[in-house]
């Protein structure tokens, strides 16, 4: 069991050093084939420690397995070192899974650029990172994985490093989860300061409230940082400048759902920490009723897809927040098919039109790439939370957990069914736009087929593979009658919230017409063209200006220390530090000066110098007797 | 009939070897011939200056504890001998540095025969067991300098210095009579332990006669405020002599000093020992300022050494054995560095032919490596940075004050030093890190030619070189030395 | 074994200046002699025994007996790994001197030699007259160093630089002379801690300038900027760790009262040098003033960590010590490195050096996550552990070490993209090329280091101090 966990751990990391020593005596393609073998390694590993622990019983589920001591002082030490349990596999399968189908859908995308073979090493780290984040066997490892997965998101946002966008994007993107790291550190620091230890167990013990406050808030910090919650969204649609496969595997699919395997993995503080987990639940809510509004009005197709992607999280959030782990890991898990499935068959769009990204010039595709057609249909159908599409299946329950909540749970509920008639509304805005009507000038100018060669297959057959889980990939829960999920997490996190069955049918009912009703609507706008959009002109603005958040965190934080530092150095370091010295020296030249004046080279005055102070030593001397 | 007091030849074997050398020097300068007159007398005055150390060596091993021979009148004991063997090895150094200068042949034979002269005077001095032979041995000294300072005629300024130097030493010289004067006129005694054991401590006329007698002494240890003469005539006189001299005198002058407080007047140590401290911190305070503005380097070591009178009289003020021993370590790797600077300013000056400034260092340290890394040495040892002796020194020396119970002065002396770093590191400055092209003469003395090689010199430069930094290492057998001299003291 | 560590550099020096050797000769002499250095080095670290702690290797032998000074010289387990960053880094300086060519190539490379062996006595003497002596004697080569083979503003550098240091040095020698005096030993491992706050105010003065700490930092913009790179890199990475050892071995070993009755003081000094320092790096213009600046900074945050006086922060800081070491000197190579290809380290006139170039890219890269203490790093390990020490003397020093490492984020990230992404810059050519293998050669082992150290920082954090002691004396260590 665990040594499948060492090599799915291992096998990625192998691959990114591998690459990086080979350097150009790998030739480009070998570097693709190299990463992608890695992870399927690593899938593998996964599966057989899946395997191996389905024939265990719920009680010996959970393993870890320590590597060596990876930092010790006095007392205190944390070894490396893998946790194995359902929730950790279930998060391996996921992460190795998807990872491998991206990385092989890369092989084509990334196909010609000069260089690809940065691009994998760079992709075998992050998921090398992804995997050690989740399979960490103790607090530190788990924020060692959260530093190393915002590295790798660095890197790979920066990929196209001649892009001044790009670049600050990466570094927006970095710095808001150093922020997010930095609050997780101090979450932790007060652990060890209470309980000696960064080991998963310390999180049973029992704290005073205040503690148990401050760290869940401090895990809070670093969870939404990472899962683009509010008030740290900003940096993921700007993360949409790197390779979409990137998008896809990092801000889609996988890293960007951490905050919510870290809410599940640390529920035991939350649940000491009521109020925090409702901030959680809250903030969830918030996120995705603001993204959705703000994808309405996006041009950029990825963007749209991210903005659905934060909204998304925000419903994981929701369900964890309020207790329900098991539903959101469920959904995180849909979630990762066909928000996958979306990303990579709007890469194959942006591929066909010449890394066109702006959807305002697209329209028609359906005719040109009815594969991707389909495929999109299939992800934006189950986004959206249609019946029998996977998001039906996980979206809906974590609604029902909300109502099983109590008041404060109906405003939730409340909120992510407007969310939902968003979701509907946005996501076949954009499916409208793209795929349906006549292909556009632009579109006729500039298509250009897949080819039929590797490129064609590497990315046409992962976006197949990835419809098809969107499409069964829900089944294996349908929460009023076969929950195999939430009995496969119960050892790991109880549930808190058990919805009855008439909530599980209301919220159903209600999320499926609110949905299509979204659809509708956005068919009667976009697809059939019946009604004209309504023009609220402040509105539209404030919604393009995405709520004006990132105006004013510049005003807030970054103007600011810049303005701090600049000041600083002028009337701080200038005069003070670096002045002060050569001025006393000067001070000293001065003095010198003047006693060396005295020194005037005439006999009487040397003889009268001497012969007073001799008179003043002896009357001195007398005095003093 | 006055009856003859036995006299301990031995006890005088020093002196009257440099005295014999002296006369021979006399002599040679009529009767040889003018082209060997030089090698000769040089020869003579080295010669006696070897013999002087021979004896002054075997004195200090074989003068267990000290007593007064020649009717009491010379101290034979360790803290005359110790500062015998400096004196005498500077005077060595000395000759072997003035062989190279460059003057007019007529009066060599007079200046090593004064030279010798000059160093018998000193050794005389320092053994000087009460006020008459002190004054004796002081004026012997001193009028010889008098001289050696003029003996450059070509030189600028050399008569001036020389002038000056008379006038106000004989001011000096007489300020110190009048005050041994005052003291024999309240003890009736002239010798030290007499003058101790009179009992009349406290007494004005005392009191007015130590005052003066240490004003003498501060003289000729040219401290702060009785330094006036030592600029001018350091800078005016020629190297070699102002070698000597910074090496040499100041060396006798604190012997000296330390030997008739201790000695005679313990009674007045709560007064002297402060009026001490004060004179330190005065030349400390003159010399570092004043040196941070100098332009000539000749001047500059000048200022340079009144701070270190100043540093080598904390030990003297703090009056206890480890403070005696704190001087006489000192003041060996004291007279080491002074000769070697001078030394290599002398290199300089005879290569260029002018007076040395800091500017025209430049580069020097790169042309000459020998001189110039030994010049380095010297100036870190004056800084008091380890790896010379100079560090082990100016520890001693401050601990002394601290067991004195003085930590004030401790942190006079490190503030001193801390200004004292400025000009020393100037000297480096110049010598490694200006680029020689930046050096403007007339002439251009230094672009190509070969500097003169002078093997004599550079000997010099490295006997000092060795002391200055074996100092540090070998502190243990120096401190022993140290220990014996100072045990001679009454403490 | 000690003393040959100290000895050996020393030897070296004086064959290379005594020798009539050419440039390549003196070079590889010099070069081969830092390399057995770090082989002695090794030896020593393998024979230490670390489970009993301790100083080991011990060598005494009186120096002048009548105030009880001797040479004393041994190694605890922190020395071994500091002793261990000096001579990696003393090597990897030497090769690059000599891979560069300065001229008068033996005065030069006979001058690193005395630095490394006077360095690696500071590391190693257990007398404090000793140390003192150390202590000054590393500044005798790098006067010379910084103030002939400088930049053109190398004199205004080397001055304020020395008259710093010396002002600190020599109250720290009127401290010592009283300290010694007043317990009539100058033994490191005999003398009885004292309680007196005017010589612990000696002490840290001087090592709080050496650091240095804010506001004392006076000194480093210049001799950072104008020393050569690998002068600059001993400086930052090596000598100012000379400073942090004094605080862990003096100043809270030997005076546990003064340092706990000024413990917010200099915490408080820390934090402001902390975020100062950050702040500066972050607006500074070009590539060496941010790794001065950062540099301030880390050695804010390594004096915190030694100022929570308990075993996280203790640990954590002696970690550090070594991280930064290694990290600063990595930097300051690599800046060398680009401003031998761009002729300047303007931020403004560089940039796109990536492309085309990857092993500049790599390395530069690679240093700067780790100096940003990305976690798993091994800076990240030290960091961690400093304000999970710190922490516990109070939750607002933790805090701002957080603050700082997100500003240490930007300014990092602001280095890495300035000088490797974003448009090609005016002052790169296209002839500039990659890094050569000799650099390589001088990099690599630096961030070999850095990387073996980030996967079992334990190496160090938990092998510097004996294991399990009660968390309250840590002068029980110096015992």
């Amino acid at each position: 069991m665990t040594t499948g966990a060492w090599i799915c751990l291992v096998s990625p990391l192998v691959s990114a050093i591998l690459i990086t020593l080979g350097g150009t005596r790998l030739s480009r393609r070998t570097a693709g084939y190299l990463a992608t073998l890695a992870c399927f390694v690593s899938f593998s590993g996964a599966l057989a420690s899946f395997v191996a622990m389905l024939g265990r019983s719920g009680g010996d589920r959970e393993v870890v397995s320590t590597a060596w001591t990876w930092l010790s002082a006095g007392r205190y030490s944390s070894g490396f070192e893998v946790l194995v349990d359902p929730l950790s596999v279930m998060m391996m399968l996921i992460v190795s899974g998807v990872g491998a189908l991206i990385v092989a859908y890369s092989i084509g995308y990334m196909d010609g650029d000069p260089e690809e073979r940065r691009y994998f090493a760079y992709m075998s780290l992050f998921v090398f990172s992804m995997l050690l984040l989740v399979q960490g066997g103790n607090l530190l490892l788990l924020l060692a994985g959260w530093g190393m997965v915002g590295l790798s998101s660095y890197l790979l946002i920066g990929f196209w490093h001649e892009r001044p966008n790009a670049i600050a994007a990466a570094k927006k993107a970095f710095i808001m989860n150093a922020i997010g790291d930095a609050t997780m550190a101090l979450a932790f620091f007060l652990l060890i300061k209470q309980s000696g230890g960064l080991a998963f167990g310390v999180l049973n013990a029992h704290y005073s409230s205040t503690t148990a406050n401050l760290v869940a808030l401090g895990l809070l910090g670093g969870a939404v940082a990472k899962s683009a919650q509010l008030p740290l969204q900003t940096w993921l649609p700007d993360a949409m400048e790197g390779p979409t496969p990137v998008s896809a595997l990092i801000h889609a699919a996988t890293m960007v759902t951490a905050g919510v395997y870290l809410i599940v993995r640390t529920h035991a503080i939350f649940e000491q920490a009521p109020k925090i987990a409702d901030l959680a639940a809250g903030l969830g809510a918030g996120t995705l009723l603001l993204a959705g509004l703000i994808a309405l009005v996006q041009v950029d197709i990825k963007r749209v897809i991210a903005y659905s992607t934060m909204s998304q999280i925000g419903y994981m959030f929701l369900g964890a927040g309020l207790g329900a782990y098991a539903n959101g890991m469920f959904h995180l898990m849909t979630h990762a098919f066909f928000k996958a499935l979306l990303f990579l068959a709007a890469g194959i769009v942006i591929h066909a039109l010449a890394d066109e990204q702006d959807i305002r010039k697209m329209g028609g595709l359906r005719r040109l790439l009815p594969g991707t057609y389909w495929a999109s249909l299939i992800g934006s159908l189950a986004l959206v939370g249609i019946f029998p599409f996977a998001g039906f299946f996980s979206k809906d329950s974590i609604l029902a957990a909300a109502m099983a909540h109590g008041t404060y749970g109906y405003i939730l509920w409340v909120a992510g069914l407007t969310g939902t008639f968003l979701t509907g509304l946005y996501t076949f805005r954009l499916f409208f736009i793209v795929f349906g009507g006549e292909p556009s000038a632009f579109v006729r100018e500039h298509f250009h087929a897949l080819k039929r060669d590797v490129v064609g297959v590497s990315m046409g057959g992962t976006v197949a593979v990835l419809a098809v889980l969107s499409l069964f990939g829900g089944w294996i829960q349908f929460s009023p009658w076969w929950h195999p999920v939430d009995t496969w997490l119960r050892t790991v996190a109880e549930p808190l919230v058990t919805p009855k069955s008439w909530q599980e049918w209301t919220s159903i009912g209600a999320s499926l017409l609110l949905g299509l009703a979204g659809i509708y609507s956005a068919w009667l706008f976009y697809g059939a063209r019946r009604v004209a959009v309504p023009r609220l002109d402040v509105a539209q603005r404030i919604l393009e200006r995405k709520f004006y958040f990132d105006e004013l965190y510049d005003a807030l934080f970054y103007i600011p220390a810049v303005l701090l530092a600049k000041g600083l150095y002028v009337l701080v370091e200038q005069p003070l530090v670096r002045g002060s010295v050569t001025e006393l020296g000067e001070d000293a030249r001065d003095v010198g000066g003047l006693v060396a004046r005295l020194q005037t080279g005439l006999l009487r005055t040397y003889v009268l110098a001497i012969a007073t102070s001799v008179a003043v030593l002896a009357i001195i001397f007398v005095a003093v007797r | 009939m006055i009856p003859r007091p036995h006299i301990d030849w031995f006890a005088l074997a020093p002196v009257n070897s440099l005295l014999a050398a002296s006369a021979l020097a006399l002599l040679c300068a009529v009767l040889v011939p003018r082209p060997w007159r030089k090698p000769v007398a040089a020869a003579l005055c080295g010669v006696g200056y070897a013999v002087a150390i021979g004896f002054v060596i075997a004195l200090y091993v074989r003068s267990g504890q000290g007593s007064g021979v020649v009717a009491d009148a010379v101290r034979r004991d360790r803290l005359a001998e110790l500062a015998g063997i400096i004196i005498a090895g500077s005077g060595l150094l000395a000759t072997a540095l003035s062989y190279g200068e460059r003057w007019r042949e007529d009066h060599t034979g007079e200046y090593y025969a004064l030279l010798a002269a000059a160093g018998g005077g000193m050794l005389f001095f320092v053994s000087a067991n009460n006020l008459l032979t002190l004054f004796l041995g002081l004026e012997w000294f001193s009028i010889s300098l008098y001289i050696l300072c003029a003996v450059d005629r070509d030189r600028l300024g050399g008569l001036e210095a020389a002038l000056k130097y008379l006038v106000i030493g004989g001011f000096g010289s007489a300020v110190l009579l009048f005050g041994s004067a005052l003291v024999y006129g309240a003890t009736g005694v002239l010798d030290f332990a007499g003058i101790a054991s009179a009992g009349r401590e406290h007494d004005a006329l005392l009191l007015v006669g130590l005052a003066m007698i240490v004003a003498g002494l501060g003289f000729k240890a040219s401290a702060a405020p009785f330094h006036m003469w030592t600029p001018d005539v350091y800078e005016g006189a020629p190297t070699p002599v102002t070698a000597f001299m910074a090496a040499a005198t100041k060396t006798a002058a604190l012997v000296v000093t330390l030997r008739v407080l201790v000695t005679a007047f313990p009674g007045d140590a709560h007064i002297w020992t402060v009026a001490v401290a004060a004179i330190a911190v005065f030349s400390l305070a003159v010399g570092n300022l004043a040196a941070l503005v100098q332009k000539g380097v000749k001047r500059m070591l000048a200022y340079s050494s009144i701070s270190h009178a100043g540093f080598m009289l904390i030990p003297i003020s703090a009056e206890s054995a480890l403070g005696g021993r704190a001087l006489l370590y000192y003041l060996v790797p004291y007279a080491a560095m002074s000769i070697g600077a001078f030394a290599v300013v002398a290199a300089r000056e005879r290569e260029l032919g002018v007076p040395v400034t800091i500017d025209n260092l430049a580069g020097f340290g790169w042309e000459r490596p020998l001189l110039g890394i030994s010049m380095w040495a010297f100036m870190l040892g004056f800084a008091g940075f380890p790896l010379t002796g100079g560090f082990v020194g100016k520890f001693y020396a401050f601990a002394a004050a601290y067991r004195h119970g003085w930590t004030w002065l401790v942190i006079v002396g490190v503030i001193a030093t801390l200004v004292s770093l400025y000009y020393y590191l100037a000297v480096i400055r110049a010598m490694f890190m200006r680029r020689t092209e930046e050096l403007q003469l007339a002439g251009g003395t230094v672009s190509g030619g070969s500097p003169p090689r002078e093997l004599l010199l550079q000997s010099t430069v490295c006997a000092c070189l060795v002391v200055t930094v074996g100092s540090f290492f070998a502190v243990q057998p120096l401190i022993d030395l140290a220990k014996h001299a100072a045990n001679g003291l009454p403490f | 074994m000690t003393t040959l560590l100290i000895v050996l550099p020393l030897g070296a020096a004086l064959l290379v200046w005594l020798l009539p050797l050419n440039r390549i000769s003196a070079g590889s002499l010099a070069l081969l002699a830092a390399l057995v250095e770090v082989g002695i080095w090794i030896q020593l670290l393998v024979r230490y025994d670390f489970h009993r702690g301790g100083l080991q290797y011990e060598q005494q032998r009186s120096w002048f007996s009548d105030l009880h000074v001797s040479y004393h010289v041994g190694v605890y387990g922190f020395s071994v790994w500091l002793i261990g960053l000096t001579v990696v880094v003393m090597a990897a300086a030497i090769a690059y001197a000599f891979w560069v060519g300065r001229e008068q190539t033996r005065a030069y490379m006979g001058l690193m030699l005395l630095l490394t062996g006077s360095i690696v006595g500071v590391f190693a003497a257990q007398d404090l007259l000793l140390f003192y002596a150390f202590f000054e004697a590393m500044l005798i080569p790098l006067y010379v160093l910084v103030g002939v083979w400088g930049g053109p503003g190398r004199l205004g550098a080397t001055l304020k630089f020395v008259i710093y240091t010396m002002a600190g040095s020599l109250l720290m020698l009127a401290a010592i002379i009283v300290y010694g005096l007043s317990q009539d030993t100058f033994d490191l491992v005999d003398i009885h801690s004292s309680s007196s706050n005017w010589i612990f105010l000696g002490f840290v003065a001087a090592f709080a300038i050496k650091a240095p700490l804010f506001p004392l930092h006076g000194w480093l913009p210049d001799a950072y900027r104008e020393s050569t790179p690998e002068v600059a890199a001993v400086l930052s990475g090596v000598v100012s760790k000379a400073a942090a050892y004094g605080f862990l071995r003096i100043a809270v070993a030997k005076f546990p009262e003064p340092a706990q009755h000024f413990r917010g003081f200099i915490l408080a000094l820390a934090a402001v040098g902390l975020v100062y320092g950050s702040l500066l790096a972050f607006r500074a213009p070009d590539v060496r003033g941010i790794v001065a600046y950062s540099s301030l900074a880390q050695m804010s945050l390594i004096t915190m960590g030694v100022f929570a006086v308990n075993d996280l922060g203790l640990d954590g800081s002696v970690l550090q010590m070594v991280n930064h070491g290694l990290v600063s000197a990595a930097l300051f190579l690599l800046a060398g490195m680009v401003e031998r290809r761009t002729l300047t380290g303007d931020l403004t006139r560089i940039g796109g050096m990536a492309r085309g170039r990857p092993a500049l890219a790599t390395m530069l890269m690679t240093t700067g996550v780790i100096a940003l203490a990305v976690p798993l790093s091994s800076a990240f390990a030290g960091e961690f552990l400093i304000l999970a020490g710190v922490f516990r003397r109070g939750w607002g020093w933790a805090a701002v070490g957080a603050v700082a490492s997100v500003l240490a984020a930007m300014y990092v990230l602001r280095l890495v993209s300035a000088v490797l992404h974003r448009e090609v810059g005016p002052a790169v050519s296209d002839a500039a090329l990659d890094l050569r293998p000799a650099e390589l050669g001088v990099v690599v082992p630096l961030v070999a280091c850095l990387l073996v150290l980030s996967a079992w920082p334990a190496a160090v954090s938990g092998h510097s101090f004996r294991g399990d002691r009660p968390q309250a004396d840590v002068n029980a260590q110096f015992r």
